[in-house]
């Protein structure tokens, strides 16, 4: 692991005590340390593979890689950038070390969950590479259209789409996380408009993945289901839409790009503030700009489908929104332009970066703006034009921050600092070389060329030389990053010298030390917030940091469990990628493997234990008293901002569903499951509600064994529910063909993912039960039944959107 | 996962290569290149009007650019801490200028979005007259196919139809039509007009066009597997009154019938019988004028006339080198190509001897359009220099050379 802060034991820790350490953490800069660590070494695999494919480019008709492996490095290299490094390092690496620091707190609102997402995180993308013991990783591109996805000479798309799915999870679970923490756990005074900037950015961030998240669910999911059961929503030959997929993916493929943005202009106006001795220029309209682009860049997603011949109206409306998103994001290049103007500039290593950023994100700015002419988009889109363009603004512009931000809280993470002499090296090496690699590209896009074109020939005007520079500009990258890795490694072996405050911040980070110890600060803060910059105001009004006795401050203790939940998830996903039951795509590739399929049914068993003894350890270990801002428990408050991506991954597939039926391509079939049935089960689920809703009162004024039955009683209607909704497939599956008809795939799609809520939101029933059974809940440990009965009644209330769909309708 | 195969990379060709130049899709150039690929090639009517956009754009995006980078840098060099000793002033922003931050973007945003919508207007629309062409794409070729142009009740049926080479007429909106017999692909040939996507069950009409008589590349942009980068496809631009002829020599092709007794002939059993019964050519392709009418493969109906190979992989002499091994093993030089192997590797396959398979190339070389259709001799006369590749030999290769053929596509996957 590149980055690590040392452990509080005295002496220096065993290699096995600090892994121990590190799966059992609650900690959150353990856990951002995890994250960053991760999307380093990510960074640098993706990396390798981008010079490998750089390499096979560099002169016409070479022969490295030929074909369908090109195309599995060239979807790995993406797959692994966009998800393993620029998502996770900023909105979880960062955030996860710096929003609970910035709002001058202990820990993020569910520590346990943290350590979850975190490993589940880890676990998937290992789940990817798996692929390669498995014929090979997909050479599909990370953008897995149908129906190149179920070709029957890919391998290894379901252990991506597999992997996808619990990376959206842990991604989910950590987003939600945050918006709890920043609602319910600030420093006392602190209003929400007087948080740092970065903590906005990871804030609108987290909502937005929170929204959207699901349109990549639902890809992934709909296309694991044609490959392992034929069951599917774009099979154009029974009438399903490709381009659907198309649909669902860039619902959440767009905003993920602002996703890629938002932490990082969080990043920058931090830095420039620090660095510049001033308040940010507009701390407001920056803030405003953030949630506006939030906003819009989730009404932008058809501008990478412009080329399918959509509607012109459509075409139309969405080219406005994305000329529109430029406004906000203008606004913040000004502004940060404006926070440097009239300050004394430190130019240090992170100011480099931030001015690196500012200077190549308005050239990606300039030519996405022109991609939004949708003429010229026709021309240029899938050309090499756009490979420069999104490399502009995510290789050249946001991972830039993400350096600068490495750069910028270094210090604070490792109490060393790096190198300055090798940090502008590693700068002017990736300046120059991004430069080299990508503006020849940009031509090169003029000129005709198609991008994921493993080779071209040798007589195109100008195709040799640019893509001779562009080669020669990635292994200029590709040197750059070995001087960060040396920075890192050099810096990481001295003595931790760096004092709490190396480059007179203003935020609430620089109290803590450098590193900061597992409680973060040994002291409270003043209540007065006059601006977003507290240090300053406190240092003009001379109001004092009131000290706090250490060993008065309890933090969640260490547990093993949601890491052996994550492995047991992890499992799971290995399980239902390569084993279990028959696959029904043609490829040979893609047949059931025996291990694998025990591997699944170990790893139910595993995840259930795991999970209940997790439920059964307590978070503290000694009885503690929850403050939180709102009146609403951190419990609550995480599942409440959880449920937005139920909400929306139903609402995505509901959505297809309907157009498919309205459009006149999924027609029931004669015999459809019969609405005396569904309404049985409506009886069922609506009554559970009740019931569950009682039983929380019950345990809410501790008349426990009333409380109790009621959980069980509950869970008893749902198992009815489950008993006749498994009825009702199995005697619908067996009446026609589920894989002719498209109703029919639909229904089973959206059906058995409310079934599958059903069986999620029944384990999360019997975890309060089994805590109130076992004695595990009183006064200060309330346990997970308010977010489990939460679930539970939006899991019923999804059924009466199900019933309104699919049996009266 | 990696297939790194041995063998440097040959050091690139060098080219003069000039700004001026790249921004033109001029054929001044066409002596020292094969051929310039440009979507500014202002001879297609579409990027004219493309180019008001670009214009615009392009005027916008320098002035925003220099004075965004002048006032960056600028701040930079004048408040940099070794510059400048006055403390930092304390402001915290300043309403108008950030109105005026925001109103300006959005004034030139509306202009942009006019501008396209009005573009779009006019290019989008396919004009009435406009000339069909269905263009159908598969894992890894194009066939185009003329729905106005029935092939002649005498010769055959069906429509004339083209595999992986487009001829259209200059001066003339084509509309084309984009689909798909798999996954999803792209249209592109960017000197004549934008993209569109080919998609399976779907058809999408659009227009392209050019002024300028001439060869052109194009090429798949969606990516479609192992061979993406292998369908390419050439459009041959010829003046009416020559595509004329073309397509009425088209219509009336009637595929030559061999001698008896000849190679050529013995090529024809194969092809339309197969092997013992079993493997015919004709199952998956169409020959105009034969009994072949398989509609899973490219057409081969003109095959002779053709100078390209693969969808574009080889052009010129190679396509004589690579014929031979093409046929017996396609993917053993194409990756992922999807026509079996000759060679006894393909399960209902059957092996050929060399001997066979030199007969079905002799075939195939005898499937050639009249003089007055040749659409390739017709460009080279019209334009000299245009990038037209040299014609296929008129009889098989032999066996050595092609085994011997070094070649790029080697290796597959």
């Amino acid at each position: 692991m590149a980055v690590q802060t040392p452990t509080q034991v005295a002496g220096k820790p065993g290699f096995g005590a600090v892994v121990w350490d590190y799966m059992t953490t609650t900690d959150h800069k353990k856990i951002g340390t995890l994250y960053i660590g991760t999307s380093v070494i990510g960074f640098a695999i993706a990396g390798i593979l981008a010079v490998l494919l750089r390499l096979q480019l560099a002169v016409p008709n070479n022969t490295l890689l030929v074909g369908n492996a090109y195309n599995q490095v060239l979807t790995t290299h993406a797959a692994i950038m966009i998800f393993f490094f620029l998502i996770p390092i900023g909105l979880f690496g960062f955030g996860n070390w710096f929003v609970p620091l910035q709002l001058g707190v202990r820990d993020v609102a569910l520590p346990r969950l943290n350590n979850f997402a975190v490993w589940l995180f880890i676990f998937s993308m290992i789940l990817i590479l798996t692929g390669l013991f498995h014929g090979g990783v997909p050479g599909v591109g990370w953008t897995f259209y149908y129906p190149l996805s179920v070709d029957a000479n890919q391998t290894g798309v379901n252990v991506l789409m597999v992997a996808l799915i619990l990376n959206g999870i842990a991604s989910l679970l950590g987003s939600a996380n945050f918006a709890a923490t920043i609602v319910n756990m600030r420093a006392p005074g602190m209003s929400l408009w007087k948080m740092p900037i970065f903590v906005w950015s990871i804030f609108s961030t987290s909502i937005l993945q929170l929204v959207s998240l699901g349109g990549l669910t639902a890809a992934a999911l709909v296309t694991f289901l044609d490959l392992k059961m034929g069951l599917s929503m774009f099979n154009p030959g029974i009438n399903g839409v490709p381009v659907l997929m198309q649909q669902f993916f860039w619902f959440y493929s767009h905003p993920a790009v602002y996703v890629m943005l938002l932490p990082y202009l969080g990043i920058g106006a931090e830095i420039a503030s620090t660095m510049a001795r001033k308040p940010m220029f507009g701390y407001r309209v920056m803030v405003y700009s953030l949630l506006g682009i939030t906003m819009v860049s989730l009404l932008v997603w058809l501008h990478h489908m412009f080329a399918l011949g959509i509607p012109e109206t459509w075409q139309i409306a969405f080219m406005v929104a994305t000329m529109v998103v430029a406004v906000p994001t203008g606004v913040k290049i000004f502004n940060l332009i404006g926070t440097l103007w009239g300050g004394r500039i430190i130019m240090k290593t992170p100011t480099y970066w931030l001015i690196g950023f500012i200077f190549n994100f308005l050239i990606g700015g300039i030519t996405g703006i022109t991609l939004g002419l949708i003429p010229f988009d026709y021309q240029v889109t899938m050309s090499y034009y756009v490979v420069a363009h999104f490399h502009n603004v995510m290789m050249f512009g946001t991972a830039f921050l993400a350096m600068g931000g490495l750069y910028y809280w270094w210090p604070k993470m490792t109490g060393r600092f790096m190198n300055e002499k090798l940090g502008l090296w590693h700068f002017w090496l990736f300046m120059i070389g991004s430069w080299m690699t990508f503006m020849p590209q940009y031509i090169l896009g003029l000129l005709g060329m198609p991008r994921r074109y493993y080779t071209y020939p040798a007589g195109n005007f100008a195709w040799n030389e640019l893509n001779f520079i562009s080669t020669l500009g990635a292994l200029m990258l590709l040197a750059g990053g070995m001087v960060w890795w040396w920075n890192m490694y050099q810096s990481w072996r001295r003595p931790a010298t760096a004092s709490a405050n190396p480059w007179g911040g203003f935020t609430l980070e620089w109290t803590a030390d450098s590193p900061p110890k597992d409680y973060d600060f040994a002291h409270d803060f003043p209540t007065t917030f006059p601006t977003e910059r507290p240090l300053y105001d406190w240092e003009q009004s001379g109001a004092k940091l009131i000290p706090v006795d250490p060993s008065s401050i309890h933090l969640p203790q260490s547990t093993v469990w949601p890491f052996m939940t994550a492995i047991g998830l992890a499992l799971m996903g290995y399980g239902l990628s390569f084993g279990w039951f028959s696959s029904w795509s043609p490829s040979v590739a893609q047949t059931p493997n025996q291990l694998a399929s025990i591997i699944l049914y170990v790893s139910i068993p595993i995840f259930l234990y795991s999970l209940f003894k997790w439920a059964g350890t307590p978070e503290y270990d000694v009885p503690v008293h929850h403050h939180t801002l709102t009146k609403y428990s951190n419990g609550f408050m995480g599942m409440a901002w959880f449920i937005i991506s139920e909400v929306s991954l139903f609402g995505v597939l509901i959505g297809g569903y309907v157009y498919l039926r309205v459009a006149g391509n999924a027609v029931p079939p004669v015999t459809r499951p019969s609405i005396w049935l569904a309404a049985l089960n409506t009886l069922i689920l609506v009554s559970s509600s009740f019931v569950i809703h009682k039983a929380e009162q019950d345990l809410h004024h501790h008349r426990t064994s009333r409380g109790s039955l009621g959980l069980l009683l509950t869970l008893i209607l749902g198992a009815f529910f489950m008993i006749f909704q498994v009825y009702e497939f199995s005697l619908f599956g067996s009446e026609s063909n589920w894989m002719q008809n498209l109703w029919q795939t639909c229904f089973f799609i959206i059906v058995g993912l409310h079934g599958l809520h059903i069986i999620i939101g029944g384990v999360g029933v019997a975890l309060p039960y089994y805590q109130y059974m076992t004695g595990k809940i009183d006064k200060t440990n309330h346990g997970s039944l308010v977010p489990a009965s939460m679930y539970w009644h939006l899991v019923d209330i999804v059924w009466l959107f199900i019933v309104a769909i699919f049996y009266a309708w | 996962m990696l297939n790194m195969l041995p063998g440097l990379p040959a050091p690139p060709r060098r080219q003069a290569l000039s700004l001026a130049a790249l921004l033109l899709g001029g054929s001044s150039l066409a002596q020292q290149v094969n051929q310039t690929v440009s979507i500014l090639d202002t001879s297609s009517g579409y990027n004219r009007e493309m180019n008001v956009l670009v214009f615009w754009s392009l005027a916008f995006a320098i002035v925003i650019f220099i004075g965004v980078s002048a006032a960056l840098f600028y701040t930079v060099q004048k408040y940099r801490e070794d510059k400048n000793d006055a403390p930092p002033a304390q402001f915290h922003g300043n309403n108008r200028l950030e109105v005026t931050l925001v109103a300006v973007p959005v004034v030139i945003v509306i202009f942009l979005a006019l501008l396209t919508v009005r573009a779009m207007a006019r290019l989008n629309p396919t004009p009435e007259g406009a000339y069909p062409v269905n263009a159908v794409a598969a894992q890894f070729y194009w066939n185009f196919e003329y729905p106005k142009v029935a092939v002649d009740k005498a010769a055959g049926t069906g429509l004339v139809t083209n595999g992986n080479e487009l001829i259209v007429p200059t001066q003339t909106k084509v509309a084309m039509t984009a689909t798909s017999r798999d996954v999803i692909h792209g249209f592109w040939a960017p000197n004549l007009g934008g993209q569109r996507d080919a998609i399976p069950s779907v058809k999408k009409t659009w227009q392209i066009d050019t002024d300028k008589p001439g060869v052109y590349q194009g090429n798949c942009t969606l990516l479609c597997g192992a061979s993406h980068a292998n369908m390419r496809f050439k459009v041959i631009a010829l003046p009416q009154a020559n595509y004329i002829q073309f397509v009425s020599a088209a219509q009336a092709y009637k595929a030559p019938t061999a001698a008896a007794g000849s190679p050529a002939a013995a090529g024809y059993t194969i092809f339309m019988q197969g092997k013992d019964g079993s493997g015919a050519c004709a199952a998956c392709h169409r020959v105009q004028g034969t009994p072949a009418a398989g509609q899973s493969g490219p057409d081969l109906s003109f095959f002779g006339s053709r100078r390209t190979l693969g969808a574009g992989a080889w052009e010129g002499a190679d396509v004589d080198t690579h014929l031979h091994q093409w046929i017996k093993a396609s993917s053993s030089i194409k990756p992922g190509s999807v026509m079996p192997h000759y060679d006894g590797s393909t399960q209902g396959y059957p092996a050929l001897s060399d001997q066979e398979l030199t007969d079905l190339e002799a075939y195939l070389k005898t499937l050639q359009l009249p003089t007055e259709g040749n659409y390739w001799t017709k460009i080279a006369a019209l334009v000299p220099g245009a990038p037209v590749p040299v014609a296929q030999s008129p009889t098989p290769s032999s066996v050595n050379a092609t085994t011997s053929a070094s070649t790029a596509m080697n290796g597959g996957n």
